[in-house]
């Protein structure tokens, strides 16, 4: 029992025991009518309550009594000019009783009603509240109950008196409790904007994450004010996605509502440990359009981790990755003559090297969250330094391989004491796969990302080391295969031109990189990048024309210091490229058919009843660049579009941006490649892409479309 | 590898639905039953095929039961409509034990102290032909074609409470549905949310 619990049972036994106890009571619940004021000032409005104890066992019921009962009835008897608001209800419970399901109180329950006095009353008035009250109470059987309770209350002038005083007149001995009923009754809430919409089976309840503390809670449940829609057995399911989470509520099948919004109150526990939070909703219901959650983000934990491994997978496969698959390759040509016990150690420090930058991105996106920013997948992308550094990288990494300096332990481990160096290299590029990789979301990661940037720290971890462990699992077969030996051939000198050959694909990210920046820092960008690469480029070859260690002391460290100095005059513009204005994407946008995307926008379409295609993309993801050359920008595709009079939205997330990263995550997910697909019909639900298109794939989509 | 094991085990469980809820929609051929009435008889549904047949979920002891065996609506409505050759089976679903559930010798009693006038009295003890109706509360009323199909399931009237005094005030759904069908004129309002007492199942 709480307190107040505890406090009004002891009044009610002290009151039963003084009128001879309950040897005669004709129910099984008793009511009082309290008030919060003993002196009320004419005008003004003030609470009073119907405090209903149950006995055990026994129950009463919401204003949705569920399957079976009634609510509660209060019948005003008032003086003239005196008028009762609406009944408040506390938050009811689920009383179950398979195969039915109640909504109600049990214990106790206080009803506030707010009265309000009429102006002209006298001061030292005495008036009399009466209140017949009916009600159904229940335990196995039902019974009907009804009685009547009256408070008088006095009239008074407040003129004059101090603060004090006037608490101290106007106090009646329920205000403790009214005021602690009145606290907890539930409000709207600040942590989440709630959008409703339903099909033919279920209700479904939206949460999107309003304020970055909202925490998605373990369980919920949701109680409607109208009676006879959903249904009251059926199991409620919260499904955590994209920037919150989506509660699933069965509507009866011989649902006898049909209602344009719903309200009620929700009730959320955050675990089992903590008390129930409850607030109320109000919502208009819009069929089914925007899914916040495709169907794999509707899996517990279990799945989700599933998903995430096949992400990673497939991540090996998704064009992000190109630039470093010459990394990659070069890690197994290098093995070429290494035990088998030693290559499995490379595939080990290789999935090290995932591992770990995968915790990095894990723990950056966390601890940005927990300080109030929410950021997408990809987000190190948003950010031109990110790219900047990226670039020098890449530029630096290709000299290398192309000889042009060779560190002590060279980048890629393809130095001269390979067998001793090897491992850290394997574990860098790791690391850099992931990094480069990791900007695209590939088929089932996109869900599950989505879901772990929702979820607490130690779950996120847990999604992000499935879909390292993922990303790495080929790498760790084929490290760990005895056939693998077969397929690598004999070292030899040809490894050096193999080296120097893959230096290319390094030099291609770094045009990608490049071209990125034009977006992000404009031309001036562009020139101070390409300014950093050629003082980058200095630095290399001034170590590795003068730091060899052939050459004299004085001469290493000249040349050391040397490098040092250019490498740190290329590094510069890090600290200031992102203040470089952004170029303006939008005009060449819409001279090629595609219209910038805005939510309004696009409910203006929808309206219209006009199809509607929306490309969430960036430049920093490489497989948008490709299904957009291969599929999106296919002349044949493009006429489909036309045919269908398909308004073409294009969301470039290639810098930060909320509206984007919201709509998005409306959608359930966190990063791009994105695509959606609208019908003419206002109310149809959207055909969601896969994150690899074809021709053939958008032209089944268009055929579909109705 | 244990751990993708471990996923795909809880990916499988985790789709495992819940059992399905009996669902009963006016135009569905109403489900057949066999039933014991109180006194003895066997009753099924497909012996009254080719009549009209009301089924009338009932609880004596439930205040909204009472309501209207009370104030006599009740027996009314069913001499009214056995009299147009209509077939009307109370029904108990009241699990052995709960309240509600008599044995025969009782319900004859109480029957006849409050001159029931039902075709018969069904005891439906393990709840399984009140399920089979998806019937929540007592009074709920299901209307039957003379093909079979369900008509009408719901509530007995439009007015949710124990108080005599609203029963001439509410719609009553039974006459509304009688008098529309007998017209040859569609059901208006086929499906309604039931009110009264849990049926103790």
């Amino acid at each position: 029992m709480t307190p107040v619990k505890q406090f009004v049972f002891s009044v009610l036994v002290l009151l039963a025991v003084a009128n001879g106890g309950f040897a005669e009571k004709l129910h099984h619940t008793s009511i009082q009518l309290i008030s919060e004021v003993r002196s009320f000032e004419p005008g003004k409005p003030f609470t009073v309550g119907i405090q209903m104890q149950m006995d055990k066992g026994w129950h009463i019921y919401w204003k949705n009594p569920g399957d079976a009962g009634i609510p509660p009835k209060i019948e005003w008897v008032l003086p003239k000019g005196f008028t009762a608001g609406e009944m408040q209800w506390p938050v009811p419970e689920k009383i179950s009783t398979p195969p039915l399901m109640s909504f109600g109180y049990e214990g106790s329950a206080l009803l506030l009603v707010d009265i309000l006095a009429p102006q002209n009353l006298p001061a030292g008035e005495k008036v009399t509240l009466k209140a017949k009250v009916e009600w159904l109470e229940c335990s196995d059987i039902c019974l009907p109950a009804s009685d009547e309770v009256s408070i008088t209350l006095r009239a008074e002038s407040f003129k004059g008196l101090n603060d004090l005083s006037a608490t101290l007149t106007r106090m009646g001995s329920g205000m403790k409790t009214i005021d602690l009923a009145r606290q907890s009754l539930p409000e709207k809430t600040k942590d989440w904007d709630v959008s409703a919409s339903r099909d033919g089976k279920a209700l479904h309840l939206k949460f999107f994450r309003k304020s970055p503390s909202a925490v998605v809670p373990d369980t919920a449940f949701f109680f409607p004010d109208q009676a006879g829609f959903i249904d009251n057995v059926g199991k409620q399911i919260l499904r955590p996605g994209g920037d919150g989470f989506m509660l699933d509520v069965p509507i009866a099948y011989d649902a006898s509502a049909n209602p344009e919004k719903i309200s009620g109150i929700m009730t959320v526990k955050r675990n089992a440990n903590e008390a129930e939070d409850a607030f109320l909703i109000n919502a208009p219901i819009k069929s089914a359009s925007a899914k916040i959650v495709d169907e794999p983000v509707a899996q517990p934990l279990g799945g989700i981790l599933l998903y995430a491994f096949f992400g990673g997978l497939i991540l090996n496969l998704m064009p992000c990755v190109f630039p470093v698959l010459s990394l990659k390759i070069l890690g197994f040509v290098n093995a070429a003559g290494e035990s088998r016990s030693r290559l499995a150690l490379h595939g080990v420090m290789f999935s090290l090297g995932v591992l770990v930058s995968f915790w990095v991105l894990a723990g950056a996106l966390i601890s940005l969250r927990t300080s109030g920013q929410l950021l997408g997948w990809g987000f190190q992308f948003q950010n031109p330094a990110f790219s900047l550094f990226l670039a020098i990288l890449l530029f630096l990494i290709g000299l290398n391989l192309m000889g042009v300096f060779e560190i002590g332990s060279s980048l890629t481990g393809l130095g001269g004491r390979p067998h001793q160096e090897g491992l850290r290299a394997s574990f860098f590029s790791g690391v850099l796969a992931t990094v480069v990789a990791t900007p695209c979301t590939a088929p089932f990661m996109g869900a599950a990302v989505a879901y772990a940037l929702t979820q607490p720290a130690g779950i996120s971890f847990l999604v992000f080391t499935f879909l390292a462990f993922g990303m790495a699992a080929p790498y760790m077969a084929l490290t760990l295969s005895p056939g693998l030996m077969r397929f690598l051939p004999r070292p030899g000198a040809w490894m050096e031109t193999f080296k120097q050959a893959m230096a290319f694909p390094m030099f291609g990210a770094v045009i990608w990189m490049i071209w990125i920046l034009s977006d992000q820092a404009g031309s001036s960008g562009v020139l101070f990048s390409l300014g950093s690469l050629l003082l980058a480029g200095m630095a290399a070859w001034i170590y590795g024309k003068w730091s060899q260690t052939d050459r004299r002391s004085w001469v290493r460290g000249g040349a050391q210091v040397a490098a040092v100095f250019f490498l740190l005059l290329a590094l510069w513009p890090l600290k200031w490229i992102s203040t470089f204005e952004k170029s303006p994407s939008g005009k060449s946008v819409e001279e090629n058919g595609w219209e910038i995307f805005t939510p309004q926008r696009l409910e203006e379409l929808r309206a219209e009843g006009k199809p509607v295609f929306i490309d969430f993309t960036a430049k920093w993801c490489l497989t948008c660049q490709v299904n957009k050359a291969i599929a999106l920008d296919q002349a044949e595709v493009r006429r489909k579009f036309r045919e269908k009079g398909v308004t073409l939205l294009l969301a470039d997330w290639t810098n930060q941006d909320e509206t984007i990263r919201t709509a998005l995550a409306s959608y359930g997910r966190a990063g791009v490649p994105f695509y959606v697909l609208y019908g003419t019909d206002p109310k149809a639900s959207p055909v969601i892409l896969p994150e690899i298109l074809t021709p053939g794939i958008v032209q089944d989509a268009l055929k579909k479309l109705k | 590898m244990r751990y993708f094991l471990l996923a795909i085990v809880v990916l499988l469980t985790s789709t495992l639905s819940y059992p399905a809820v009996a669902e009963v929609k006016p135009g569905d051929v109403a489900p057949d039953f066999q039933l014991q009435s109180s006194v003895g008889k066997t009753h099924s549904l497909s012996e009254y095929k080719g009549k009209w047949v009301v089924l009338e979920w009932t609880n004596y002891e439930c205040p909204f039961v009472r309501k209207f065996y009370g104030s006599r609506k009740m027996q009314e409505l069913q001499k009214t409509y056995t009299g147009k050759g209509v077939v009307w089976l109370q029904i108990n679903s009241s699990a052995s034990g709960k309240q509600g559930d008599f044995t025969p010798a009782e319900i004859v009693r109480r029957s006849g102290e409050w001159k029931t006038a039902s075709t018969a009295y069904l005891i439906d003890e393990d709840g399984k032909v009140g399920r089979m109706y998806d019937a929540r509360t007592t009074p709920t009323i299901v209307i039957i074609s003379p093909e079979g199909k369900i008509v009408y399931h719901g509530a007995i009237d439009s007015i949710p409470s124990t108080d005599t005094d609203d029963i001439s005030k509410a719609d009553n759904y039974v006459e509304k549905t009688f008098s529309e069908v007998f017209a040859g004129k569609p059901v208006k309002v086929a499906t309604t949310r039931s009110y009264g007492c849990g049926i103790k199942y």
